[in-house]
């Protein structure tokens, strides 16, 4: 803080609030528990792919993204109390605590009113979790989380539309999925190591 | 407090309270944060333990934070966490910085970007 000139203190409270966001890891935490799901699920669809009819790989596949989704979210909200218990910065406005409550009532409306969504987490994998981290973005009001959550949309949504399209693919296509996945997983799970190094320089 | 009536200064609306530059920086970093502990605060913004404790009693005083204080083990811990009325007058500051910002543009005589 340098002064009381307006065209100073403005972008310094702008840096102050960047500073208590990186000791919230608000970007790196979120990040990093979803691209630990994609990889999960990757992992999951990889064991079953050729193994169980695609009935049983569907009703886990169905099941899957609901509760890996809900895990996640009480996952950030546990780390974010645990933070807010060592390092003395609390949880925001916007607490996971809110947000896995949300999800929680909009999942039971879901499955009480339109049951289709649920096989989003089937035949386009990667757009639920996409959604989730665009929809804690637009929360948090967090835009690179919001980009992250886009590429990811993006490419699992062009992967989805690809094998929609083609639906003569061969079996390999199937095996090479998990590896699809497990690729785009990772990619977030080492976007969120780096910003969370940055996170830490900064806080 | 209200809006710039015609023709004023908006630097007329400035509440001293929280225009106070450290005051300032206090209320933002407990906005982002909701709440914070007194290290957290001293450490972020580099304030000795008097100084921070003076104008963390000047904005409690206003109603715009509430400070508990309390022991985690034996630990005693001190915890400051923004009032709503704290979050009103913050944006209400913000937006009155906006609007001197943007009379010291259109006037000229910002910096050359």
């Amino acid at each position: 803080m340098t002064g009381t000139d307006p065209n100073q203190l403005l972008p310094d409270l702008d840096r102050l609030r960047a500073r208590v966001r990186a000791g919230q890891r608000a970007t790196s935490a979120p990040m990093l528990a979803f691209g630990a799901l994609i990889v999960g699920y990757a992992a999951i669809g990889g064991l079953y792919a050729g193994q169980l009819h695609a009935g049983g790989r569907h009703l886990t596949l169905l099941l899957y993204w609901p509760l890996a989704t809900a895990v996640g979210l009480v996952a950030l909200w546990r780390s974010a109390r645990r933070r807010a218990g060592q390092d003395g910065v609390g949880e925001g406005r916007r607490t996971y605590r809110s947000a896995t409550r949300a999800y929680l009532v909009a999942l039971v409306l879901i499955v009480v009113l339109f049951i289709p969504v649920l096989f989003i987490g089937v035949f386009t994998p990667m757009i639920w979790p996409a959604a989730v981290l665009a929809a804690v973005a637009c929360w948090q009001r967090n835009r690179l989380l919001g980009t992250w959550a886009a590429a990811i949309g993006v490419a699992g949504g062009a992967e989805s539309v690809y094998v929609i399209a083609n639906q003569g693919l061969g079996p390999a296509w199937w095996l090479l999925q998990p590896v699809v996945y497990t690729a785009l997983g990772l990619a977030l799970v080492a976007g969120g190591l780096v910003i969370g190094r940055r996170e830490r320089a900064t806080a | 407090m209200t809006g710039p009536e015609p023709g004023t200064h908006p630097a007329l609306d400035l509440d001293d309270a929280v225009h106070q530059k450290t005051r300032l920086a206090l209320l933002t970093v407990l906005d982002e944060a909701g709440r914070a502990d007194f290290p957290y605060l001293k450490r972020t913004l580099a304030l000795t333990d008097g100084n921070l404790g003076r104008h963390l009693d000047v904005l409690a005083q206003q109603g715009l934070v509430h400070i508990t204080k309390g022991y985690e083990g034996r630990r005693p811990r001190t915890w400051a966490a923004i009032t709503p009325q704290g979050r009103q007058a913050l944006a209400a500051e913000m937006s009155v910085l906006a609007a001197l910002l943007s009379r010291f543009r259109d006037n000229g005589s910002g910096p050359a970007t």
